[in-house]
């Protein structure tokens, strides 16, 4: 009975971890061609 | 205090920018200490055995769930009166959150159901009403994104979530109303809540866990989206002096 709960967990806290991955990643990505932007400018 | 000064954007950012650590901090502080309770320091039931330790992950997603879908059926309303840009960058940057939630709740309700019921999934009131939200919030995100005028797709979308929000007190009311496999409400009822305190402190700890969470992913993406609006209007800027030229 215990494998569901594991499963059960580790499938949850995975998709917060991707999802937390994907905003960051997004947030740096921005933040890289917002300053390369105003560096050509 | 007036509030409409926190609706600038740049002044949010600031904000943002002390708030993102603290979010983080409680985030982890709460989610480990309701983990340790969740697995090891909460009592089994005498019924479902193990198997009810999954109910710390999949009741708290299911609030989280309910509770961003009204926040961004709240923010709508807010963006389609008074025009606010910042309440349609919050409800824009929340939707993804709450489909994960949303995600949350019906995979690891469907590993809890199927030890306790016999099947993966059944066409009960309660998963199909849920599995509907699920649908709104990924509708949403399409709707949104499917513009060239990122405002554009704000309001429209601002216009689904509000009426999409019609599904949330079906969702609430849903095991009462209909012969369900799945348990009435147990904590949020009008009544004292009919779990035990030694199942609802841990229940209630991974709830804090997982909104901090929420807000921590919402600073996150709501600073990627303004940035992305700067990078726009600096690019159409450009394009607007190179024209006049």
């Amino acid at each position: 009975m215990m494998n569901y709960v594991w499963a059960a967990y580790a499938l949850a806290f995975l998709i917060i971890l991707l999802l937390i991955i994907n905003s960051w990643h997004k947030l740096r990505r921005i933040k890289k061609h917002l300053a390369e932007f105003k560096g050509n400018e | 205090m007036n509030v409409a000064y926190y609706a600038k954007p740049s002044d949010f950012l600031n904000i943002a920018r002390y708030l993102l650590p603290l979010c983080g901090a409680l985030t982890i502080a709460f989610l480990s200490v309701g983990l340790y309770f969740a697995l090891f320091n909460s009592p089994t039931d005498y019924q479902q055995g193990e198997t009810v330790r999954i109910m710390y992950v999949h009741v708290p997603a299911s609030w989280m769930a309910l509770g961003i879908y009204s926040f961004i059926a709240c923010m709508s309303v807010i963006h389609l009166i008074w025009k606010h840009q910042l309440p349609g960058v919050l409800a824009k940057s929340a939707a993804p959150i709450g489909a994960c939630f949303t995600l949350i709740c019906l995979v690891t309700g469907a590993i809890w159901g199927q030890p306790m019921w016999g099947a993966w999934w059944v066409w009960d009131a309660r998963l199909t009403s849920v599995l509907i939200l699920f649908f709104l919030y990924v509708g949403y995100i399409v709707l949104v994104d499917s513009f060239d005028e990122p405002m554009r797709g704000i309001q429209s979308g601002s216009v689904l979530a509000i009426v999409g929000f019609i599904n949330v007190p079906i969702i609430k009311f849903s095991v009462d109303w209909w012969h369900t496999l799945h348990q009435p409400a147990s904590v949020m009822k009008l009544s004292q809540p009919s779990i035990h305190s030694s199942m609802l402190l841990p229940l209630l700890v991974m709830a804090l866990g997982y909104l901090f969470c929420f807000i921590l992913i919402l600073l996150i993406r709501v600073r990627s989206e303004l940035m992305a609006y700067k990078l726009r209007a600096l690019q159409i800027r450009l394009v607007y002096e190179g024209y006049n030229k």
